[in-house]
């Protein structure tokens, strides 16, 4: 792991979207990259005790059954989305402003 | 507040106590010597034998009266010094006492030759951690560095060290792993999670298989959020399905904690969660549960409330805020996709999700560009896979997207380049040639091209 390159490409974003995901993306890798991190800002210092995604300990004597069939959460997944309905309220709005437009022409 | 308790009593709860360690020890009963160790629970033996403490100050005299209490004097006299420490909320005496405890439990356990005691060595490795962090928090409150936790990721590498070679005890590896990952993703180092995942993935002594459920789950939450900060989309996407697939049921905190990073990982290889997954979770049933459980009694309200409003924040960074960001691919909206990205810009960047997202914005033009042809091609199908730029440069108005014709050339080439979109481009012209073949590829489970 950790083998990506360091470099993203961030060409195609607006220069405010642009700025704000280098700042993170070389900021994360600094940290990444560096023993000990220093934290320069007091926003950062704060951050040090912060991980807002910390998984719940699982009681260490709880088992549960592991079943992998049959688990809901596992099938609501779908990827034939990309069809060929252009009927619904965004495209007929689309394909007005796009007719219209080329009336006026 | 501590009631007030006789001398003999005293005397009595804590030779109780040691009684109960030593038998423990002697019949190997796991389960047992796991919760006289439990040093930051409200377990009622522990309270009282506090309570003992504080009462009969020279609990060293105990030891020394008899051997089968003496040879456990390295342990349990830190052990007590923790607990007395922590019902006194003397945090970092606390740690530091549990810290010399910890060690010479170790020192102990490795001398055991089955693995009986793991269940006990599980406790304390999760109670250094949470003592770690409570110590913490009262070094930084008065102003001094922080610095237990890492101590304690430097002990829980010790245990891993103890339990990662060969043999029965090898089955905990996993467990002491988990506990340093969130030391690590709690410091901000999760660079340092690269050895041990190395040494866990690379042994071909032990099937990962025959870890405990319960670790595995957690581990492979883990190291899928490695996998996304490093934009490795297929292995985070493997690994954090694993995570949902095996994860209790019961611990929807934890399944939406998986889904948070397991949607934006979905989105960016082309594949969409269904609604009753974005539903699933919602603010509104997790509220309902929680009153519900509130109303049924018998919890702490103050303590619960808390819970409450942690598990409520959970859940505005969790799947909810991802709705307009799937609507978004499956319109081709761009300016929704946007919205959506600004509009929770902090949290995103929080937690590492962000970069993944704003690629999306690819297969959002991608999508747009498809729906423009479809409609050509219901209008003259001849026609159909010459699409005019100033067209798409209508579209995005219409969007509120100012672009003018050489950036919309510009993300045509992309397109291209990135095989979202099959063609040539007619610069003279400002037509873009589709192939009369697949002109749009689907991702299929890959990510995009780079």
């Amino acid at each position: 792991m950790a083998t990506a390159s360091a470099d993203i490409n961030v060409s195609f974003l607006p220069n405010q979207m642009r700025i704000s995901a280098l700042k993170f993306h070389y900021g994360f890798r600094l940290g990444m990259a560096t023993e000990q991190a220093k934290p320069a800002t007091e926003e950062a210092k704060v951050d040090l005790f912060e991980d807002d995604d910390e998984f719940e300990e699982f009681e260490i004597d709880q088992e549960w059954e592991d079943k992998e069939e049959g688990n809901e959460v596992t099938q609501q997944w779908e990827d034939d989305w990309d069809d060929d309905d252009v009927n619904d309220d965004f495209s007929l709005q689309l394909r007005r402003e796009l007719e219209s437009n080329t009336e006026k022409k | 507040m501590a009631a007030y308790i006789s001398m003999g009593e005293a005397h009595r709860r804590i030779t109780e106590y040691l009684n109960r360690f030593s038998d423990a020890v002697s019949y190997q009963d796991g389960k047992t010597l796991c919760r006289l160790v439990s040093v930051s629970s409200d377990s009622a033996v522990l309270v009282s034998l506090a309570e003992a403490l504080n009462t009969f100050q020279d609990a060293n005299r105990l030891f020394r009266q008899s051997e089968k209490y003496s040879q456990y004097a390295d342990i349990l006299l830190p052990m007590f010094r923790a607990l007395q420490s922590y019902r006194l909320r003397n945090l970092v005496e606390s740690y530091m006492a549990f810290e010399k405890a910890s060690n010479a439990f170790l020192q102990e356990f490795r001398n055991w030759e089955s693995a009986w005691a793991l269940e006990a060595l599980y406790m304390i490795a999760y109670e250094i951690r949470i003592l770690a962090e409570k110590a913490d928090i009262e070094l930084a409150s008065i102003g001094k560095t922080p610095e237990k936790l890492k101590g304690a990721g430097s002990f829980l590498m010790k245990v891993f060290g103890v339990l990662a070679g060969k043999g029965p005890k090898r089955v905990g590896a996993l467990y002491v792993t988990c506990q340093l990952f969130k030391v690590y993703f709690k410091l901000g180092t999760v660079h340092l999670c690269r050895s041990i995942i190395r040494s866990i993935e690379t042994a071909r002594i032990f099937d990962f298989e025959e870890f405990p459920v319960r670790d595995k789950v957690t581990y492979m939450y883990y190291t899928g959020r490695l996998e996304v900060y490093n934009e490795n989309f297929p292995a985070a996407d493997h690994k954090l399905s694993y995570a949902l697939t095996h994860c209790n049921a019961q611990k929807e905190a934890n399944i939406r904690m998986i889904l948070k990073y397991l949607i934006p990982v979905k989105l960016s290889i082309g594949i969409l969660p269904r609604q009753l997954l974005l539903d699933k979770f919602n603010l509104m049933r997790t509220t309902t549960i929680s009153l519900s459980n509130i109303l049924d009694g018998d919890m702490d309200t103050t303590q619960y409330m808390h819970y409450d409003s942690k598990m409520i924040k959970s859940i505005y960074r969790g799947t909810t805020k991802y709705s307009d960001v799937v609507l978004a691919l499956k319109r081709g909206d761009l300016r929704l996709l946007r919205h959506a990205l600004q509009e929770h810009e902090d949290r995103f960047l929080r937690s590492g999700v962000y970069l993944v997202l704003e690629k999306l914005e690819l297969q959002v033009y991608q999508r747009l560009v498809k729906k423009i042809y479809i409609m050509q091609k219901q209008k003259d199908p001849n026609k159909a896979h010459q699409i005019k730029l100033d067209v798409i440069v209508k579209a995005l108005k219409w969007l509120e997207i100012d672009m003018d014709l050489d950036e919309v050339e510009c993300i045509m080439s992309i397109l291209i380049y990135r095989n979202l979109m099959k063609g040539y481009f007619a610069h003279k012209s400002k037509v873009v040639v589709l192939s009369k073949q697949d002109p749009f590829p689907k991702l299929n489970g890959k990510p995009v091209n780079s």
